[in-house]
């Protein structure tokens, strides 16, 4: 009876009623955008505008073709109690690659470019190593937590001059992706010479296939650019195998051992999101100025009834500035920017077989939102150019954790991403 | 918010706004000119003449303007000419003999990469492609379609066009177009001129103490250097009309 009642102690420390929260981020799309801090939806001007802003690949009269590269660092500090761990998940990939082509047109401007990227992220670390009291017992908890992947986008985009000036254009992905997540509670409690001990692996494999629409405006003129993207909702199919290992000892008994894996289907889906912005290009100076927001799902699924305390039922807002600065005498550019962009504790929603969404925010709270800072620097020539940048960006969350009626306390977990990505673009 | 609502409304603008843009297509290197004289500087390098009005912090850039043809413009910028060049140039100007290496090589002539050199044809090819990209189909509007390339030789707006190679015939039908263009240059000015012909201008009048008559500019010019017959140029942009169980769900946040 007692080992019963430890196991389900146990389960209600390691697993969460809701289940729902997945902290993901935007990776973005080119070196360039990602210099000035991705406020690139009235900027952009190259192949990474089929991502950012399709309609402005109506002006980019180019045949172009760019690959990046990124190398990222995701630092994580875990507090909890008197207890401060650090985990570190380190990515060398390919972030995007592609082909770009402008039918000479005399008048107007028609573009298509086909590109792969990988502008969503699903990479999370923590971890918390920590001994407490709970009277009498002193309990021991060792947890890890590690999940990496993201998704990719297999994409078209198509841009056309519809008036001078103006530009409109729509872009539609192929997305695919994977996630790998593994967790691991490491559970002791004493008392004298009574103990008991549990360890647990969870294990969950997915992966995703899906689609992403958006769709761009863009006006264009010689100081003066302006950009509009709409985004709908994208829908994933997700299968997800997950293996739960359990090992549990105490005092009284034998060890105890068993395994379950479980094969889950879901259907993902995103919300309405959209960014508008404008740029200035002065003969010193670009500076980009750009707004977003997430709509609330409640646009997507208006029959659902969204609780008063879930995120997922606001606006999420964001916004930043990008400059841009011409070396004089020099085939160089320096760029600069920087983003707010409000934590989104649903980026994503996933309805498991006929369950109902699960809408709460499983009791996180967000207590810094996500700031971007991030530099570069292009090196080119009439046809070719070479971009480096590095960012800087963090943001930091809270859970309330309770342990029955006698330990209430915070983990708190502070993320910093490093990044540098470089794209080398070929104009012929 | 209906989706099919906003896509179908942003397709229907598509359509019917879509005509704006008007495609054009390409004749490839190695199509060739009929009745064309095409020339070469054997000066080689001493013929990448640059006489480009090049003030600090001004660039001039080949664009296009709302009717597709070929303006140069300029304006003050810190940034350098290659950026705009790699960003704001449609690349078929790129192929565009007329066009692409104007800043390396006088007007008309064009720069070709087998032999690094500047090569010469007193064929206005715009003028007689009608339909071209910036070209012409305008008869006496030819100026439109004429990028003024002269930064290094002749005046754009005079009719000193000819005097990058030696004397020329003068029968053919592509001298009295080009001619005619050059008049209209001259006359009406369009507005991508502005630094390219005055400096132009001002050579002309130095090399041939003419500023009139087509003629007799060709009959007094006298060149320093001798062109020879090589081949033919690189055709430009043709207009073409067609357009083309037990747990229902993972457990997510088992971190915590």
């Amino acid at each position: 009876m007692k080992r019963l009642l430890l196991i389900a102690i146990l389960v209600v420390v390691s697993s969460d009623a809701q289940d729902n929260v997945r902290f993901i981020y935007d990776n973005g799309f080119g070196a360039r955008a990602f210099s000035m801090a991705n406020n690139y939806v009235a900027l952009s001007n190259d192949l990474s505008a089929v991502y950012w802003n399709p309609a402005a690949l109506s002006f980019s009269l180019a045949r172009e073709f760019q690959v990046s590269f990124d190398v990222s660092s995701l630092n994580g500090d875990s507090y909890f109690s008197t207890d401060q761990q650090s985990s570190r998940m380190n990515r060398l990939k390919i972030s995007n690659a592609g082909l770009m082509y402008s039918f000479p047109a005399t008048q107007g401007g028609l573009t298509i470019a086909f590109a792969y990227s990988n502008p969503v992220v699903f990479d999370d670390i923590s971890k918390i190593n920590v001994a407490f009291k709970i009277y009498p017992t002193d309990v021991d908890l060792d947890k890890s937590f590690r999940t990496s992947g993201g998704l990719k986008y297999l994409s078209g985009g198509l841009g056309i001059q519809v008036a001078p000036k103006i530009g409109i254009g729509a872009t539609m992905s192929f997305v695919y992706g994977r996630e790998d997540m593994e967790s691991t509670v490491h559970w002791i409690e004493s008392q004298g010479n009574l103990f008991f001990d549990s360890t647990e692996v969870y294990g969950i494999k997915g992966k995703y296939t899906g689609y992403d629409l958006r769709l761009g405006a863009f006006y264009k003129d010689r100081l003066v650019s302006a950009g509009l993207r709409f985004t709908f909702p994208q829908f994933a199919r997700v299968t997800e195998d997950d293996n739960d290992k359990t090992r549990i000892s105490d005092s009284y008994n034998k060890p105890l051992e068993y395994e379950i894996s479980e094969k889950y289907r879901a259907k993902m889906y995103s919300s309405y999101s959209g960014a508008g912005g404008i740029s200035l290009t002065l003969p010193f100076l670009t500076i980009s100025a750009e707004g977003r927001a997430v709509f609330p799902f409640s646009f997507v699924f208006p029959s659902e009834e969204i609780p008063k305390s879930s995120q997922a039922g606001y606006f999420k807002v964001g916004g930043g500035l990008g400059m841009e600065f011409p070396v004089p005498k020099m085939p160089v550019l320096v760029r600069a920017g920087y983003s707010i962009d409000e934590i989104d504790l649903h980026r994503f929603v996933f309805k498991y077989g006929k369950n109902k969404i699960a809408w709460g925010d499983d009791d996180f709270n967000i207590d810094k939102n996500r700031h971007q800072i991030s530099a570069g620097v292009v090196f080119f020539s009439s046809s070719m150019s070479l971009d480096i940048s590095y960012g800087y960006s963090m943001w930091e969350i809270s859970k309330n954790f309770k342990y029955g009626y006698n330990y209430d306390g915070n983990i708190k977990q502070d993320y910093s991403l490093h990044k540098i990505m470089t794209s080398l673009a070929i104009r012929f | 918010m209906n989706i099919k609502n906003l896509v179908l409304s942003f397709l229907v603008l598509a359509v019917f706004n879509g005509c704006y843009t008007k495609l054009g297509s390409i004749e490839q290197p190695g199509e060739q000119l009929k009745n064309s004289d095409t020339l070469v500087d054997t000066a080689g390098s001493r013929a990448q003449v640059d006489t480009v009005i090049y003030k600090e912090k001004e660039i001039c850039i080949w664009e296009r303007d709302f009717t597709g043809m070929p303006r140069l413009r300029c304006f003050p910028s810190y940034y350098n000419r290659d950026w705009y060049f790699y960003s704001s140039s449609p690349w078929w100007f790129r192929n565009s003999s007329d066009w692409y290496d104007y800043k390396r090589c006088p007007r008309y002539y064009y720069y070709d990469p087998y032999c690094g050199c500047c090569k010469y044809s007193r064929v206005y090819p715009y003028n007689h492609h009608r339909g071209g990209i910036g070209g012409a189909n305008h008869g006496s509007d030819v100026s439109n379609g004429i990028p003024n390339r002269s930064r290094s030789v002749g005046n754009v707006g005079s009719s000193g066009l000819h005097q990058g190679g030696t004397t020329l015939p003068k029968s053919s039908q592509n001298n009295t177009n080009t001619t005619d263009g050059n008049t209209s240059n001259n006359s009406g000015g369009p507005k991508r001129n502005r630094d390219v012909g005055q400096m132009g201008g001002s050579r002309v009048i130095q090399t041939n103490q003419v500023e009139g008559g087509m003629q007799k500019k060709v009959e007094t010019v006298q060149e320093p250097r001798k062109p020879v017959v090589v081949e033919q140029p690189i055709r430009p942009l043709r207009t073409d009309s067609s357009v083309v169980a037990p747990r229902t769900m993972p457990k997510r946040n088992s971190r915590w």
